[in-house]
């Protein structure tokens, strides 16, 4: 073997070697994005989420995919292992994981005229005789995700301000892991009452008003941030830009308002973490109870 | 029972046919239904047990994660939509060991938690080892199976999920099979009906056609009767087979009889002697158109008695029903009356009794005629001979007595008695009358030829009248005339009419009494010199009339019966007739027709 050869044995190991550095990062950029999203929002909201998932990858020019699990938790850990990049979660959740491993926010919808902010209902049955909250004592509870503030934290710090946990107040209590659901268990009187995202209940009174007629709304908790749009703390700051640019200009573009009007969403906007005390608040307060969270609801029996 | 089976008794063929096969068919129809029908119900019950097993197996199953999540949300979801899937279904749910409910179907009613209310199908529920199937009822009564089956994980009893699976769509649909059946059965009895009609249709149009043709044969309708034709080889076929054969033959019959009917009819109809019957009562019960010669309407003789129209001299017989020959005289509406001789004999019916009589009565009256005429030729020739001897023998002796007589009475030789003068005119008188018989005598037995010359007829009667009027014999009795100024002259000869004027008129003077007159007129009728002379006199009885043209044929006191003999003689021999009516106590006519030319 001869110095040329040599030399050409050391190029096409330095070309390889260039290959194995440079092409993996195209092929990164051209995997599918992947959103993932929970029915917490709304159970039979599929085509919907399909349409601005869609979208948001038409105006980034890159395939994206829809990741749906059953669980805050389960998204959670898939935002954590890097196996989804973007996702529409509850506030408590980002709380947790933003402080847990630095997820970040994206933007936030605007449903409501006052801001990027939502409320969670106590809802009963139409006919039921329950006009305050404190009259659920001994009654039947549906909580929708442990993870979700409306549905799960808001309540049980207004049972933590009375003194009460969720298994000493009620007799019963479980959990549908979906605020439509819980709207469904409230109509067909399997629980006495339950807690809903505002957003969900308003957005079932337009769609399915059927449903919603069945029951009626006895509380509404104050505003707090709503469910954001979150980020992996480690995605490039230029797609994180432009992912955010897509979705703060939805509003401006037909298509974008097309389904912006579908969700019954005003638009896109940038909010600051501080938008979410209140539910850290919450949260403090919460854990302070002496019961600790439990998803056993068996123990809860008297 | 027979008040509702007698109208049916008066149903067609067809009608009885198609009830049988309406009520068959519903019978049959509904039996096998009921007997389909229950195990039927056995199949679906059995079904419906094999289906709530199956959904009871599905909801233990799809359990098992949501009891073990304690998931009451999934729970209810899964025992809602299974309720929702079957339409059987009534209720799901699953129990938690202890019987509290985990999750139901109808949360409203069967709150989560909360125990089931007792009963003793719940209990036998919780305890069940394995698939249990209990049958209760649902508040309505209706059967309700309550399926029951364990919950079970690594032979940990995890809870027990139970649903209710109703009867009540298995009822709907034997009702709806119950309803079906009862309408096919319905319509397949109509058609069994419509059937039994289109084939009695079938069967009793070839016995109406062939009832109809047996009415026709019956009422002699021959040419209405129809050959009932049929293809059907059943029995109704040979039945109008056979009828046809029989129908054509009596056709055959009927018509021979028919045939000798007409021959034998036309026989005694044509035949040219009188055919009658008469009944018992005897009176006509037939007459053939021989009659019909008589003037009649045959319609006349009908139910009349035979006496009216048939005369006997002697017995009567024409009445008996017994057999018999005799003479008779048949009256005639309308010209002279027949002489028959009819033979009788007795009318049987098919038993041979006696119903009436059969008579033919021949027409004589020609051959009778005949022998008068050659009775009277005899008759004349036996005078013609007696006359030859006569002429001398008698006339030339009478004529010196008659002369003798004159001389004596005229001129005397010695003056005679008064009585002796009216002796001599009685023998005076006498000879002359001698005379005048022998010189009719001769006239009729050795008639002189007439001497034709053209005369008038008025004449002649005017001057046999001037002379009768001084004839004594007239005995004054007055004769008007009808003359006919348009008569004119006539070929005659006149000494013979004035011969046949005198012995009519003289006839009839003497018939009449006193104030009896008599009319003599003359016309002119059809080429022919009438001459008529009607009398109101005693009339000539009808025995004597159809021999009063004979000689020494006389109704009067002292007369020969030779007038009318000579009258008929002249006539003839002017080639014209003499006629005579009389009716008895009424009067008589005598109508002479006279040729006016020669040929």
């Amino acid at each position: 073997m001869g110095v040329p050869s040599i030399l050409c044995f050391t190029s096409v190991i330095a070309f390889c070697g260039f290959l194995v550095v440079v092409l993996p990062g195209s092929v990164a950029a051209t995997e599918p994005l992947r959103i993932a999203i929970t029915p917490v929002l709304v159970e039979h909201y599929l085509d919907v989420n399909r349409q601005w998932v869609a979208y948001v990858g038409e105006k980034l020019g890159r395939p994206t995919e829809l990741v749906q699990r059953r669980s805050y938790k389960e998204i959670s850990d898939l935002l954590q292992q890097g196996q989804v990049e973007v996702a529409f979660v509850c506030g408590l959740p980002y709380v947790i994981d933003h402080a847990k491993f630095g997820e970040e926010l994206l933007v936030a919808p605007q449903v409501y005229e006052e801001g990027p902010v939502y409320y969670s209902y106590v809802i009963v049955p139409s006919d039921s005789r329950v006009e305050r909250f404190e009259q659920l004592r001994g009654k039947r509870y549906a909580f929708s995700d442990p993870l979700s503030n409306s549905g799960y934290l808001v309540p049980t710090y207004m049972l933590a301000r009375m003194g009460e946990t969720p298994s000493g107040f009620f007799k019963r209590y479980i959990f549908t892991y979906s605020h439509s659901a819980n709207v469904e268990a409230v109509a067909v009187k399997l629980v006495d009452g339950a807690s809903v995202d505002s957003y969900v209940y308003d957005y079932l009174a337009a769609t399915n008003p059927a449903l919603t007629s069945r029951t009626k709304i006895i509380h509404r908790s104050p505003p707090h941030g709503i469910t954001p749009v979150v980020i992996r703390k480690e995605t490039g700051r230029r797609l994180k830009e432009q992912i955010r640019k897509v979705f703060l200009g939805m509003h401006e573009d037909p298509k974008g308002r097309e389904i912006l009007k579908n969700m019954m969403i005003r638009r896109f906007v940038v909010v600051p973490d501080s938008l979410f005390n209140s539910i850290r608040e919450m949260r403090r307060v919460v854990e302070r109870q002496p019961v600790p969270l439990t998803l056993q609801p068996a123990a809860t029996r008297k | 029972m027979t008040g509702f089976i007698k109208p049916l008794r008066r149903w067609g063929l067809g009608q009885k046919l198609s009830a049988t096969l309406c009520i068959l068919v519903f019978g049959v129809a509904l039996l096998i239904s009921f007997f389909v029908m229950g195990h039927e119900e056995q199949a679906l019950d059995a079904e419906l047990r094999h289906r709530g097993s199956n959904i009871v197996r599905t909801l233990a199953r799809l359990s098992v994660e949501p009891v073990l999540q304690y998931d009451s949300w999934g729970l209810y979801k899964v025992a809602r939509d299974i309720v929702r899937s079957e339409n059987v279904m009534v209720y799901a749910m699953v129990l938690d060991p202890r019987g509290d409910v985990f999750s139901h179907s109808d949360p409203a009613r069967f709150p989560i938690g909360e125990p089931l209310p007792p009963d003793p199908l719940t209990s036998a529920a919780l305890t069940a080892e394995g698939l249990l199937i209990q049958v209760g009822r649902d508040p309505d009564g209706e059967t309700l199976y309550h399926v029951t089956l364990p919950i079970v994980l690594d032979r940990q009893r995890l809870g027990v999920a139970r649903i209710g699976v109703t009867r009540r769509h298995l009822e709907g649909s034997l009702a709806r099979l119950k309803r079906d059946v009862f309408v096919i059965s319905a319509l397949l009895a109509a058609l069994g009906m419509a059937l039994g009609l289109v084939i009695s249709r079938r069967m009793t149009r070839s016995l109406e056609r062939l009832s109809a043709s047996v009415r026709a044969l019956s009422q002699g309708r021959l040419d209405e009767w129809i050959l009932v034709e049929t293809k059907e080889k059943d029995e109704i076929g040979l039945l109008a087979d056979s009828f046809n054969q029989m129908a054509e033959s009596l056709r055959e019959r009927i018509r021979e009889i028919q045939a000798t009917k007409r021959y034998l009819e036309n026989l005694l109809e044509n035949a040219n002697d009188f055919i009658y019957t008469l009944a018992l009562d005897g009176t006509f019960t037939y007459v053939n158109r021989k009659f019909v010669e008589l003037g009649y309407e045959k319609g006349e003789f009908i139910g009349r008695p035979a006496s009216a129209f048939l005369f006997t001299s002697g017995d009567g017989r024409a009445e008996g029903s017994g057999r018999g020959a005799f003479e008779a005289r048949l009256h005639a509406k309308e010209g002279a009356e027949r002489v028959v001789v009819v033979t009788t004999s007795p009318l049987r019916d098919n038993e041979g009794a006696v119903v009436g009589t059969l008579g033919l009565a021949k027409d004589i009256t020609e051959r009778k005629e005949l022998e008068r005429r050659l009775l009277r030729s005899e008759k004349l020739a036996t005078i013609g001979e007696m006359a030859g001897a006569m002429a001398h023998e008698i006339r030339n002796p009478l004529g010196s007595i008659y002369t003798a007589v004159n001389l004596l009475s005229e001129a005397p030789e010695r003056p005679i008695r008064e009585e002796q003068l009216v002796l001599l005119k009685t023998m005076r008188d006498e000879t002359r009358r001698l005379n005048r018989i022998l010189t009719d005598f001769l006239r009729l037995a050795r008639p002189r030829s007439p001497l034709f010359q053209s005369h008038d007829v008025n004449g002649l009667v005017e001057e046999v009248l001037e002379a009768l009027r001084h004839d004594e014999a007239a005995r004054g009795n007055a004769v008007y005339k009808e003359l006919d100024p348009r008569l004119g002259l006539i070929e005659v000869d006149a000494d013979q009419v004035k011969q046949v004027l005198w012995n009519v008129v003289l006839n009839s003077l003497q018939a009449v009494g006193k104030d009896g007159n008599v009319v003599v007129g003359t016309a002119r009728e059809d080429g022919t010199a009438k001459i008529r002379v009607r009398d109101n006199g005693r009339g000539i009885p009808g025995e004597e009339l159809s021999r009063i043209f004979e000689p020494f044929q006389t109704t009067k006191r002292g007369g020969m019966g030779l007038g009318l003999a000579i009258v008929h003689r002249i006539v003839e021999a002017h080639g014209g007739r003499v006629a005579i009516e009389s009716e008895e106590g009424k009067g008589t006519l005598v109508e002479i027709h006279l040729p006016i030319r020669r040929s």
